[in-house]
């Protein structure tokens, strides 16, 4: 009897604990990679830079970047997830230089959360003008793939040691100007690529004119599996932190 | 005489026994007060950053909207008082109307689109948003050793011991109202 009823008080408690605690641990899913495309918005390609840069910036930075799309961040707000979710993964091992990139489908939010060991060489304002400058304009478009990649390349320069230039807002009358050339160039350089196609599909991404197919590059595995585990250097994170800094936008 | 010695004996081990756990009580409170300590002084560290930015923050709201004087002197106000304040309960009260000034200051922004769009105003308020997100971050983490060591010392023999060494429960530090509106910078 006696016995039944500890039984009982030990079920309630735990019971108790899995209610409190339940709605909090559940909402964090298991990495599958750097890149983990939970919302199923990131088209192959940039799967697959992401996945090399991200083997990169750890092998030559020793910076561990966490890609991660999700359709919703419910029942928590995006940024309170995003810190969760670093601290749960531990993202950035015991030097905590961890960089997470999350992009919240439901919400229309991207959210890049710094490790404390990288707060010094990305400050908030810096995080948030990539964002600004590097994703916003592919976010507006819906390209999410595109957007994720251009930002993830600016911060992996930052990382290098190269400096980002900040776009100054145009004040005196030259702004249209400036655009009229810019477009002129662009224009320029596009009938020039056409002219002379692009070399090659080497891994350095210039970007310049359109491939018809990626080349996966020597570390990968192959085209169908691009973050699985045994195709790179991933082999897990753990033990690094972040205080909650960075910067998000809503597009 | 020998039955008196025994009882002295028995009393002897019993006292080395209680004296053995009332120690390791002891340790167990000091280790958690540390960790409640050095947990706020994460917290103070944020509140700091945030004071730091202030300066610069006005400075460019002033360049924009110069004749909003009261929001300047309210926020330099707050601000003065935060690092003045010595006591945690000082600080989060301090902090409180902070946020409160704060608010009021890019509310203001708001009203003035070129100032909205000026880089240097997106980036302060990139670094403000970001250490209000760094703050809440490090007060869920002071008010969780709170939480421990409040439960610690409440229960039995523990506050016992506790009340001995005249430990007492701490204060959590509560998010003020408005304060969880973290700045969003929005298009």
């Amino acid at each position: 009897m006696k016995r039944s009823r500890k039984l009982v008080g030990l079920t309630i408690v735990f019971l108790f604990a899995v209610l409190v605690a339940g709605p909090v641990w559940a909402a964090f899913p298991q990495p599958q990679g750097f890149v983990n495309d939970f919302a199923n918005v990131l088209d192959r390609r940039s799967q697959s830079e992401l996945q090399v840069l991200a083997e990169q910036l750890r092998a030559d930075q020793g910076v561990e970047l966490a890609v991660v799309t999700v359709a919703s961040t419910d029942p928590l707000d995006p940024k309170e997830y995003t810190t969760g979710l670093f601290n749960e993964w531990g993202i950035g091992g015991p030097e905590d230089s961890g960089l997470l990139i999350l992009l919240a489908v439901a919400e229309r939010a991207i959210e890049v959360e710094p490790g404390y060991g990288l707060e010094g060489v990305l400050p908030d304002g810096l995080i948030g003008a990539v964002i600004d400058q590097e994703g916003m304009p592919h976010f507006r478009e819906g390209d999410y793939g595109a957007g994720i990649t251009a930002m993830a390349k600016a911060y992996a320069r930052i990382l290098a040691g190269e400096k980002f230039e900040i776009a100054e807002e145009e004040k005196g009358d030259f702004g249209w100007l400036y655009s009229f050339l810019i477009f002129i160039l662009i224009v320029l350089l596009l009938r020039r690529n056409r002219f002379y196609p692009p070399r090659g599909g080497g891994a350095s991404g210039g970007g310049s004119g359109r491939r018809t197919i990626f080349v996966p590059g020597p570390t990968m595995g192959g085209p169908r599996m691009p973050t699985g585990r045994g195709s790179g250097g991933f082999g897990g994170f753990g033990g690094g932190r972040s205080g909650g800094g960075g910067a998000g936008r809503r597009f | 005489m020998k039955k008196g010695t025994l009882v002295l004996v028995v009393i002897a081990v019993i006292v080395i026994l209680l004296g053995i756990r009332v120690i390791s009580a002891y340790n167990r409170l000091v280790e958690l007060e540390q960790n409640v300590e050095g947990r706020w002084a994460q917290v103070e560290n944020q509140l700091q950053r945030r004071a730091d930015l202030i300066p610069n923050l006005v400075e460019t709201v002033k360049g924009y909207a110069s004749h909003e004087q009261q929001v300047f002197a309210d926020v330099a106000e707050a601000r003065s008082r935060l690092l003045a304040a010595r006591t945690p309960e000082d600080q989060m009260e301090a902090n409180a109307s902070l946020d409160s000034a704060l608010g009021r200051l890019l509310a203001i922004s708001e009203a003035y689109p070129e100032l909205k769009a000026d880089t240097s105003f997106i980036r302060l308020q990139d670094e403000l948003a970001g250490t209000e997100n760094r703050i809440a971050t490090e007060r869920m983490r002071f008010n969780e050793s709170v939480q421990t060591w409040n439960t610690t010392i409440r229960r039995f023999p523990m506050n016992l011991i506790a009340s001995v060494f005249g430990k007492e429960p701490k204060r959590f530090f509560e998010a003020s109202p408005g304060a969880q509106e973290v700045p969003q910078v929005s298009f």
